[in-house]
């Protein structure tokens, strides 16, 4: 070989790998967060410059007793599993019990079917710590069978586990991606026919059946679904009964006594199928670690079910108005090429949701429409939106199972005893008694009627004819026991928001009229206890007869004042007008309005052009420099001044003592200051002030794991899975809201997370969200009410709650940038009052927004949303964060609707999720450098402000004295790969001289 | 006569394979996959180069490899950088701002990129031509 060949040779070698070397040390550079998150490495270490008396450190403790004691972390364990479990003991709802077939006192050999028994839905895919069967400290369904004394049809069950059903499809990994079809999610006839032998003489005490339907992130169950093999021809809905589950029921009914159904969905599924085939059927959402330990305890009867519904079950569940434009149906603009011609693609503007649903979300649809179909109201027995093309609209063909509904295996009288008002509440008492033979728990669930009046109608002013007001849960009740329970209900709950209040500038009204407090069984029989306190029976139409009895009456004057001001003194006014699709565009849609069922109910889905206009503002580049701003070098010669401030100093300085915060911030470089802006799963060192840490992500796990030495070896045991949230908030039990959240501000003080993006308070706005298992419920208050103590719970342990996804991330389909068209009145009552409790009452540490668009802006460059509403309406301090949005390197060439990185800033977000390199940060400062802006400088001081107060009033600050100072650090696998690069750039320069070498000397 | 050296038939493979990853990241890109213009110069500049490999022992052939090979490692690498978030939400089954769906592709294109990068290394190393 000649030499040049040879050196021809190793130069290509070496110079190939030092340009792997060096691009993906670059990659690695921009993606050091999640590394280092991986790794478990920290970027920096405390150093304390003064050593000063012996202090306590850990300003923040656990319950469970010492960070380094094993037995502590063991207390732990066992606490957050019987969280778990006890959030299904009580979240768990049973929806049929014909003949009181459960429980199953006396079953002993039982035999269980379906795919979903063997293979379950734990939780779906998406933040925290994930379970399967083979999760250690995991409950599989059989085991918690087993455990309650059951014994299982073994054979049977080998023989389904050998099936080849699955939910999803197999990835590029061939892992199991869920794909929100329900086609192939159960074995089909055949299949059970080959195994009618295990069960044919045994194992015949009961038949369990278990379904599951699978969302995830980033995937919606798909209102268009295809049917299994055999089954129909044409779509249909993907929560329908499909024809193997169809054949499986068919059989099971045909050789078993006893039928019992779990169904293992957080998505509402049409049961109204199941229940012929089926002599009870449990709801049991996602189980978690050992939510199963629970559904096994009320199928033996050791615990009586007390779990209530969060949603709506629709006998279809494409019926709710809601459907028409969203979910895996939502549909585009009209002049797509214009758009693109115009903008580009990369603003993600494609799709449009019209939320012509208005405020008429979950059972305030159905409910309301029911009523107004009893008064005689409003064209509500129209034929519009009435389900399989029926002639009229009934609301018993419609609904299923309502909102607040659950079946014990006792009974409870409910009595309402008094009604006491005051300026800003109502408090109700209601006494509760176990009329039945075995010990129970039953929720008094208290709900409100506001009047509807000519006032209303004139103003565009809807009103849900029930509305969730308040609830309280009993302790255990003996047969034959009682308790009084006090619900205190805010009247603000009450109020509605009127665009067209104060001369147009819009606020809050309490409406002129008669109002109704109701008790009742679930939402349904406290509107019949309305209806009936009004008159109407059963001869006009009603379901039910209602009793006067529960419902209280009371009359109000019109008031604008009450809530005309929020925090501050700040004015409550429209914010929203530009989300109205008809502020763009007149009268191109019609919002339902219950004055006009039959003319405003959405047959058809509603698309439009996109406008010159709408262009302007869809390219997301609005922020100018204000008039008078400083300079970049005004501001950035703050820069640089020690003040001696240390982060453990600040932990007791308000944030309204800005000159000390200014102070702490300018010890910071200009280079250091957008580490500030940076937020991912491991969240970087921000100068000498505060050190690297890790946050938690998943509203029903937080995720990490908790490293503690044993026996001296590591040990990494994950933090728990919770039961999904629609179960949890199911228990109607604030107990238990309280123990999630303290449970898991636990989980992240022992993972050392500053934050945890854990309180899902999204609404469910259809069936078919794909992350209707991660967000509580469809009802807003019902958010609003849950989410208080679970945040205040969390809030205490030093480990901060944020709520997620700030806000109206109510479906997966296309969530990037998907624009949202709605009423301000809607998106009060509905998107924002789900998180007003998290957020502006129980003070969240942190929220994390959202991918859609508000109207045409991305929530994150809202500033009505960001500024106007959360901090000057509520007057929230916390940490403003994006949903992902990361930036690699300093990209921000502003295409891409998350790139405009300047008009987000300005809009009041201060933080970009997964943004661990602060890429948006250093565009910010280059841009402030480039343009001369000293304001946004100031923007990026205010952003670390409030990131700063966030770390200092958490567990980060633990094991600080108030003179340690933060060191950064590199981390190893960054000094190797530096390493690597600068040998292979030695290697590779060395072998091309020596080929310029070897061919001058040929050439010689 | 010359006959066809080793390194030729290196080179050919080497070729044949920018030329493949070209086809599947028109298809990438069609699917929605990032591609940068840059990547796709790159790549039919190391396309030229392997295709002159393929001219036999030629003065500049030491030059043409190192070229060719540092062209495609720097395609493989931005292709893979463009695409890191296909292949996470695909590891986790979720679908957050990439598109999982094109893993696989990503994974492929990695592939066919490195063992281009080596059939380029040998064809450096190896004669394009030998004598009859």
């Amino acid at each position: 070989m000649k030499n040049s060949r040879i050196w021809s040779g190793f130069s290509t070698l070496f110079a190939s790998l030092l340009v792997i070397s060096l691009l993906g040390q670059n990659l690695a550079m921009e993606n050091a967060s999640y590394i280092n998150s991986a790794l478990g490495v920290s970027t920096s270490k405390l150093v304390d410059i003064e050593a000063g008396e012996a202090v306590d450190t850990t300003y923040y403790k656990s319950q469970f007793g010492d960070f380094d004691d094993p037995a502590a972390l063991q207390k732990l364990l066992a606490a957050e599993y019987e969280q778990n479990i006890n959030e299904m003991r009580e979240g768990a709802a049973l929806l049929m019990n014909e003949k009181n077939t459960l429980p199953l006192t006396d079953a002993v050999r039982i035999s269980v079917f379906g795919h979903a028994a063997v293979d379950p839905a734990y939780q779906s895919n998406s933040a925290g710590t994930k379970v399967t069967n083979e999760t250690e400290n995991a409950v599989t369904l059989k085991m918690a069978l087993e455990a309650a004394g059951f014994v299982v049809n073994q054979e049977l069950w080998d023989g389904i586990a050998a099936g080849e059903a699955k939910r999803g499809e197999l990835n590029s990994r061939g892992r199991m991606s869920v794909n929100g079809s329900a086609k192939g999610s159960e074995e089909n006839k055949a299949f059970y026919e080959a195994l009618t032998g295990t069960f044919a003489n045994d194992y015949k005490d009961a038949a369990i059946v278990m379904f599951a339907r699978q969302g995830a992130e980033g995937t919606d169950l798909k209102m268009k679904d295809e049917d299994d093999e055999g089954g129909a021809t044409g779509y249909i809905s993907s929560l329908a009964l499909h024809k193997n589950e169809r054949d499986l029921l068919e059989m099971v009914r045909a050789n078993f006594d006893k039928v019992v159904v779990l169904l293992n969905s957080p998505n509402q599924m049409e049961v109204h199928e199941i229940e012929p085939y089926a002599d009870a059927i449990l709801y049991i959402g996602f189980p978690g670690h050992q939510g199963f330990t629970g559904v096994a305890e009320i199928l033996r009867g050791t615990v009586n079910p007390s779990g209530k519904l969060v949603d709506t079950y629709a006998t279809s569940s494409l019926s709710a108005p809601a459907v028409v434009n969203s979910g895996t149906d939502t549909p585009t603009f009209l002049n797509l090429d214009y758009m693109h011609e115009k903008i580009g693609t990369a603003e993600n503007a494609d799709y449009m949701s019209f939320q012509a649903e208005n405020i008429y979300i979950g059972y305030r649809y159905y409910e309301t429409r029911y009523a107004d179909a009893v008064m005689g109201k409003g064209n509500a027995s129209g034929a519009a939106g009435a389900s399989y093309g029926a002639a009229s609209w009934k609301y018993a063909d419609e609904v299923q199972y309502p909102f607040g509904y659950g079946l014990s295996y006792t009974t409870f009288e409910q009595t309402i005893d008094k009604v006491e008002m005051d300026n800003d509440t109502i408090t109700v008492t209601v006494t509760v008694k176990n009329t039945g033979n075995v010990a129970g728990k039953s929720v008094a669930e208290i709900y409100a009627q506001t009047p509807y009046g000519a006032y209303e109608i004139e103003h565009k002013v809807e009103k849900s004819a029930i509305q969730l007001a308040g609830f309280a849960k009993t302790k255990l009740l003996a047969a034959g026991e009682s308790e009084t329970l006090t619900i205190t209900i805010d009247k603000y709950l009450l109020a509605s928001y009127d665009s067209t209040a104060h001369n147009g500038e819009g606020g809050y009204i309490l409406s002129e009229g008669d109002y109704y407090i109701a008790l009742g069984d679930d939402c349904h029989d406290a509107l019949n206890n309305v209806l009936a306190a009004q008159g109407y029976t059963t001869a006009d139409g009603m379901t039910a007869d209602g009793v006067a009895a529960k419902a209280y009456r009371f009359s109000q004057s019109f008031d604008d004042q009450k809530y005309r001001t929020g925090a501050n003194g700040v004015i409550v006014s429209n914010q929203f007008e530009e989300c109205d699709l008809n502020y763009w565009i007149p009268n191109a849609a019609k919002y339902i309005t219950r004055n006009d069922w039959e003319g405003t109910f959405p047959v058809a889905q509603t698309q439009v052009n996109v406008t010159d206009a709408m262009l302007d503002v869809l390219d997301g580049e609005w922020y100018v420099k204000p008039e008078g701003a400083p300079t970049y070098q005004e501001v950035a010669d703050r820069f640089e001044k020690d003040s001696g401030l240390t982060l453990v100093m600040m932990k007791d300085v308000p944030l309204s003592d800005r000159e000390t915060w200014e102070k702490f911030i300018y010890q910071l470089t200009v280079d250091e200051l957008p580490a500030a802006t940076a937020e991912s799963f491991t969240c970087p060192a921000v100068g000498d002030l505060s050190p690297s840490f890790k946050v938690g992500d998943g509203c029903d796990s937080v995720g990490g794991s908790i490293t503690r030495t044993v026996n001296g070896e590591e040990v990494k045991t994950a933090t728990a899975r919770y039961c999904s949230n629609p179960i949890m908030t199911g228990t109607w039990n604030v107990d238990i809201y309280t123990g999630r959240g303290t449970m898991m501000g636990e989980d992240g003080l022992w993972s050392g997370f500053m934050i945890n993006y854990n309180v899902g308070n999204d609404l469910h706005r259809t069936p078919f969200g794909g992350r209707s298992f991660e967000y509580m419920s469809e009802c807003p208050t019902m958010n609003y009410l849950a989410a208080i103590p679970q945040v205040e719970a969390t809030e205490k342990t030093g480990s901060h709650a944020a709520p997620k996804h700030f806000v109206g991330n109510d479906q997966e389909f296309h969530r990037e940038g998907v624009i949202c068209f709605f009423t301000e009145q809607a998106f009060r009552e509905g998107n924002l009052r789900a998180f007003e409790g998290s957020v502006r009452v129980a003070k969240s540490g942190g929220i994390m927004q959202s991918f859609e668009r508000l109207g045409l802006r991305w929530s994150s460059a809202s500033y009505a949303m960001n500024t106007q509403v959360l901090r000057n309406e509520w007057g929230w301090t916390g940490a403003i964060d994006t949903d992902a949005a990361g930036a690699r390197g300093e990209f921000d060439d502003h295409v891409g609707y998350k790139n405009h990185s300047a008009e987000v800033l300005a809009a009041g977000t201060q933080e970009w999720c997964l943004d661990g390199s602060y890429g948006h940060g250093k565009a910010i400062v280059k841009r402030a450098q480039e343009e001369d802006d000293g304001h946004l400088m100031e923007l990026l001081v205010d952003a670390a402000i409030s990131w700063e107060y966030a770390i200092s009033r958490s567990n980060i600050i633990n094991g600080m004295s108030a003179t340690a100072k933060v060191v950064q650090v590199t981390p190893e696998w960054q000094t190797q790969l530096r390493h690597t690069v600068i040998v292979l750039g030695v290697l590779a320069a060395l072998c091309f001289v020596m080929l310029i070498a070897s061919k001058l000397k040929k050439k010689a | 006569m010359k006959k066809k050296g080793l390194g030729f038939y290196f080179a050919a493979c080497a070729a044949i394979l920018t030329i493949v990853t070209l086809v599947l990241l028109f298809v990438y890109s069609g699917r929605g996959g990032a591609v940068q213009n840059t990547v796709y110069i790159a790549l039919v500049a190391a396309l030229v180069c392997e295709a002159s490999l393929l001219l036999g022992e030629k003065p500049w052939s030491d030059f043409a490899g190192i070229i060719a090979g540092v062209l495609t490692a720097y395609a493989t690498v931005t292709v893979v950088g463009d695409g890191l978030w296909n292949i996470a939400e695909s590891i986790n089954g979720i679908r957050m701002i990439g598109i999982p769906e094109l893993a696989g592709m990503n994974y492929t294109l990695v592939g066919i990129g490195l063992v281009s990068i080596l059939a380029v290394t040998f064809a450096s190393f190896a004669k394009k031509e030998k004598e009859a």
